[in-house]
């Protein structure tokens, strides 16, 4: 680096100088140039020569100007201005466009600024059911248990937990549940779910709501642990099939279920699920049980008829039900018992092959399997069923079997029916009870295990709604009404050979053997 | 200002009284020609009209209004120059002067008179051809701060420089100032003049 040379140095006191007496310079060197002022001649002579040559610049001749001046400059300004109005107003028009389109584009930014803003700090209403969508489609089947094992002791029951298509509550749960995707997946989803499943989802994610947090926070770990659980796919699957069957199940039954200790409980879904399977294999259609009554039941009023004819007794006349079902008593207990042994040379055998052969081949297979007594026990509820497809059960016979055959317990949730409901639940627990009718052959004690909470209301045929109060309004009430209870008369007096027998019960061969 | 850009006529003559005089001399000095000078300065103004809506609140106006002037009277003497008619403005007739140069000047014997010395005529001479002589630059970095008390950093927003540009140019402005006038003050003789010694 080159060292300064003595113009350098001269330079830099000349700026020195000139910067003091402009007023320039920093306060700690106008100290040093003050000090050096008092001591250096050479220095001092050298700013005095620059400031006395800076104040005669004072003589320089300073222009003035004079009014024409100001006066021409004012008209030059003058008619810019003119100028600038008229340019203007020459393009108020475009100028006043253009404003309205600026107007336009703001407002249009300004709004959709506001509103991006505004989707984006709002909070969003679906946003609690967006993050909770598969707990919340499967709140109800979460609140049924709490450990993953539960789920796998339930997997040896998958063939059991099937259910029958064509039942509506199983249609309903058996619909793809929504996806465990993105939030717009999710959101995807529920948009495009049909209406009435959406009204389900909402009446979910009502009860989700409800909930307390901590078991908000319990569910989702239950489906989180499946989730992530190494048989997840099994787990899911187990669910699903646990979940339909779960909706088939009666809602009292369903409760109960629920109350049952962790430990019974997949036994009892066991047993249930094999009963209403075992029930769904032996349940006939209208048509099958006219099918039924026309191959069997009638054969075997015959046989009765025949064999009282051949004893050289007569029956009492048709029509009088409950005295021809006394007059074959023991024959007829014993005629079942023979036909029911199964197929042979006999005539009971032949009648015992007509009876399987007019069942649907499922059917056949599931009343075969049976043990002898419980045959007799279904062969007597499709004789009802059958009678009761043609209105042949009377109302003296509803009334006596209110008041003789039915636990005070069934009589008294009953009673709490409205009237026409009452006369349709009594009509289906005719039908379902194993009863009396024949003379005690084969009646199960009461109060049999039939399972905890046994529905007192047995569900009607598939498709078929549940009666009010515990279902559906019935399809076809029996006028008059049928009274009993507290408001209507006291029941009747069980019926004796005296009373009047009801009406038509000679035409169909199922009401003269029931 | 702000009230010239609201359209306020009186206040657009008030300031354009303030201004005229100290803006047309200064242009007087810049471009050499007083005919001249008073055309721009008109043109100035109206540049200053037409810029008004553009004037930044708080800004100090007579910057705003020598930088356009600077620049105004930049684009003149590149035109003058251009048509070959830039001169001193002593060849125009304002002031009767020996030649066309300070050197005759300088060299003349009549500063030997000391009457002479009181002669403010002669010293004004002297003071004008002795900033005449300055180059443009430090000629308007001098007027600037010796007449409209601009301060370094304000000449240079004002042309475009760096303050430590207008430092130096003030300075060697000033050393020729002195160069040329401390003789005649003295001794009333008059220093040949260096011209542009950047």
């Amino acid at each position: 680096m080159a060292s300064p040379t003595p113009d350098d140095d001269q330079a830099a006191k000349l700026e020195e100088i000139v910067a003091y007496l402009d007023g320039e310079l920093p306060a700690d060197q106008i100290t040093q140039v003050e000090r050096r002022l008092s001591t250096d001649e050479g220095y001092r002579q050298q700013l005095q020569g620059l400031e006395k040559a800076w104040q005669v610049l004072d003589h320089l001749p300073q222009a003035t100007v004079d009014d024409k001046f100001a006066r021409t400059t004012i008209a030059l300004v003058v008619d810019e201005a003119r100028r600038e109005v008229a340019d203007r107003t020459q393009l108020l028009p475009v100028l006043r466009r253009q404003a309205r389109r600026k107007a336009w584009l703001w407002g249009g930014a300004a709004f959709l600024a506001g509103w991006t803003l505004y989707r984006a700090v709002r909070p969003d209403p679906d946003a609690e059911l967006i993050a909770n969508l598969p707990v919340i489609d499967r709140i109800e089947i979460y609140t049924h248990f709490g450990e993953l094992e539960f789920l796998r002791e339930l997997r040896p029951l998958d063939d059991l937990l099937q259910v029958p298509l064509g039942a509506a509550a199983a249609e309903q749960t058996a619909a793809a549940p929504v996806r465990s995707g993105a939030a717009s997946v999710r959101r995807d989803d529920l948009l495009h779910l049909p209406a009435d499943r959406q009204a389900a989802l909402k009446a979910k994610y009502n009860r989700f709501r409800a909930l307390s947090d901590e078991e908000k926070t319990r569910l989702r770990e239950v489906h989180r642990r499946i989730e992530t659980a190494d048989d997840a796919a099994q787990l899911r699957a187990t669910l699903g099939r646990y979940q339909q069957w779960l909706a088939s199940v009666p809602p009292a039954r369903q409760f109960e279920l629920r109350a049952l200790p962790p430990e019974q409980r997949v036994a009892a879904i066991g047993r249930w699920a094999a009963e209403m399977q075992e029930e769904a294999a032996l349940r006939l259609t209208e048509e099958q049980l006219q099918q039924l009554a026309k191959a069997a039941f009638q054969p075997l009023l015959q046989m009765l008829r025949g064999s009282a004819a051949d004893r050289g007794e007569r029956p009492p006349a048709p029509g009088r039900r409950g005295g021809e079902r006394e007059f074959f008593g023991e024959e007829r207990t014993r005629l079942l018992a023979e036909v029911l042994q199964g197929p042979g040379p006999g005539r009971a055998g032949v009648l015992y092959q007509r009876l399987v052969e007019a069942l649907p081949p499922e059917t056949a297979k599931a009343f075969e399997l049976l043990p002898p007594e419980r045959r007799l026990d279904r062969l007597r509820m499709w004789m009802r069923q059958a009678t009761s497809l043609r209105g042949e059960i009377s109302l003296q016979e509803l009334e006596r079997f209110f008041a003789e055959e039915l636990d005070p317990s069934v009589r008294e949730e009953l009673l709490v029916l409205p009237p026409g409901d009452l006369e349709a639940a009594l009509r289906r627990l005719y039908q379902a009870q194993e009863g009396d009718q024949w003379g005690g052959w084969g009646r199960p004690p009461r109060g049999r295990d039939r399972g905890p909470g046994r529905d007192p209301f047995p569900p009607g045929p598939p498709g078929e709604p549940r009666p009010r109060g515990n279902g559906g309004p019935f399809p076809r009430p029996l006028p008059p009404p049928f009274r009993p209870g507290r408001e209507g008369p006291p029941p009747p007096p069980p019926p004796s050979s005296s009373s009047p027998s009801p009406p038509a019960a000679s035409a169909s061969p199922g009401a003269v053997i029931v | 200002m702000l009230q010239v850009a609201q359209d306020r006529a009186e206040a657009f003559e008030e300031l354009m009284l303030r201004h005229q005089s100290r803006l047309v001399s200064l242009l007087s000095h810049l471009v050499g020609r007083r005919d001249m000078a008073e055309d721009l300065a008109q043109d100035v103004f109206l540049r200053v009209y037409r810029a008004r809506k553009h004037y930044v609140p708080g800004s100090k106006f007579s910057t705003w209004l020598f930088t356009i002037a600077h620049n105004v009277a930049a684009n003149a003497v590149r035109s003058l120059a251009r048509r070959r008619e830039v001169s001193l403005p002593f060849d125009r007739g304002e002031t009767p002067a020996q030649g066309t140069s300070l050197e005759a000047l300088a060299t003349a014997a009549s500063g030997l008179m000391p009457a002479r010395l009181a002669d403010h005529a002669e010293l004004r001479d002297v003071v004008k051809r002795a900033v005449a002589n300055l180059s443009d630059r430090q000629r308007e970095a001098v007027l600037l701060n010796k007449f409209e008390h601009l301060s370094y950093e304000e000449i240079a927003e004002v042309m475009g420089l760096s303050p430590s540009a207008v430092k130096s140019l003030l300075t060697r402005a000033r050393a020729n100032l002195r160069d040329v006038l401390e003789p005649y003050l003295q001794s009333g003789v008059r220093a040949e003049a260096r011209g542009e010694s950047s």
